[in-house]
């Protein structure tokens, strides 16, 4: 995420252009950070459906609401503000409905499944990440948060510091008590 | 340094290890504070079988078409939301002005008299501009949709 200094201005740029009415301008900034915010919002909602659908509101909202951005001011953290707060609701919102994340962990996989790989090797992969998408479902979200930034985005502590709003010290508690609750999830199951 | 203190160091060296972000020197310091205290080194053994865990774990990819289609969708949400509210309006407006004629008493009781010709127009304005940009919209979007679609050469 860390951006070089070239291309923060040229984000400046798109930014303005955005703001002077150009539609494709933010489309490319869209372009850019969709697929960091579409992942951000998995890991967070752990549904691929409404990941898509919350990652494509924060960008029309922050289209909405361009004219209030600062170019001089790095795009995707204020959008990913807006996806923070728009998952965090929907999160509320779904508790209520006492929901709990995807079934089946259908929205992680295992990496680089050999092609023909032994099918008992395959069966174990798959309960192993049956077991890290049940734990990783059991953590506080504000937990899980951080930990999906860092595992599945990997973003470096000073990026996920800026994009969720706290000093980098409480990015590593978090991980840290996360890291504990994923261990005693994962235990428990053995 | 207290042993809570030293403690507070430890982990917060152990999730610096773990993410590849320890400082120079800090390994060193990292394995001398483990050796010292056998429940701070089982603790980063923990932690280590639980990095490995995740590490071998990734976000299940979605086809490519989300991709291709991601903005022509932020657009569309942005622009039909303008529209929603447009239609909306005007709907509010029409049913108040019907409701002036089919009960001219109750809406003068509720809003008090006033001329309603201004409140047709805007009404009828609104109204239209956000049917119609429902349609455009409507319209680009299958347009678009079908010139990225691999299979519009196929038919049924």
């Amino acid at each position: 995420m860390a951006e070089p200094a070239d291309a923060t201005s040229d984000e400046g740029n798109l930014v303005r252009q955005a703001q002077a009415g150009d539609a494709e301008a933010f489309g490319r900034l869209v372009t850019r950070y969709m697929r960091p915010a579409y992942f951000a919002a998995l890991g967070l909602v752990g549904s691929r459906e409404d990941a898509l659908d919350l990652s494509q509101e924060a960008f029309a909202r922050a289209f909405r609401a361009r004219r209030t951005l600062d170019p001089e001011r790095p795009f995707y953290p204020w959008c990913y503000a807006i996806l923070r707060r728009l998952c965090f609701n929907f999160l509320r919102d779904r508790r209520r409905r006492a929901r709990k994340l995807e079934e089946g962990a259908g929205w992680l996989e295992a990496q680089s499944a050999a092609q023909f790989e032994d099918p008992a090797r395959a069966a174990e992969r798959r309960e192993d990440q049956r077991r890290v998408a049940d734990a990783l479902a059991a953590l506080p979200d504000h937990d899980r948060e951080v930990l999906v930034l860092k595992e599945f985005e990997g973003l470096k502590y000073r990026e996920i510091a800026v994009l969720v709003g706290v000093p980098m010290g409480t990015v590593m508690s978090r991980l840290y008590a996360a890291r504990q609750r994923l261990a005693a999830v994962l235990e428990g199951e053995r | 340094m207290t042993d809570a203190a030293a403690t507070a160091r430890a982990r917060e060296l152990m999730m610096a290890a773990l993410d590849g972000e320890l400082q120079p020197g800090e390994r060193q310091e990292l394995d001398a504070l483990l050796e010292r205290d056998r429940t701070l080194a089982a603790e980063w053994e923990r932690l280590s079988r639980v990095k490995e865990a995740t590490r071998m774990m990734m976000f299940r990819q979605p086809p490519e078409e989300t991709w291709d289609r991601y903005w022509a969708s932020v657009y569309n949400r942005a622009e039909r939301k303008v529209a929603w509210l447009l239609v909306g309006a005007g709907a509010v407006l029409l049913v108040a002005w019907w409701l002036r004629h089919a009960m001219p008493g109750l809406v003068e009781a509720l809003f008090g008299a006033s001329d309603i010709p201004v409140i047709v127009r805007g009404g009828l304005v609104a109204l239209v501009t956000g049917g119609l940009l429902l349609v455009v919209s409507v319209l680009r979007e299958q347009i678009s949709s079908h010139r990225g679609s691999r299979y519009k050469g196929v038919s049924r």
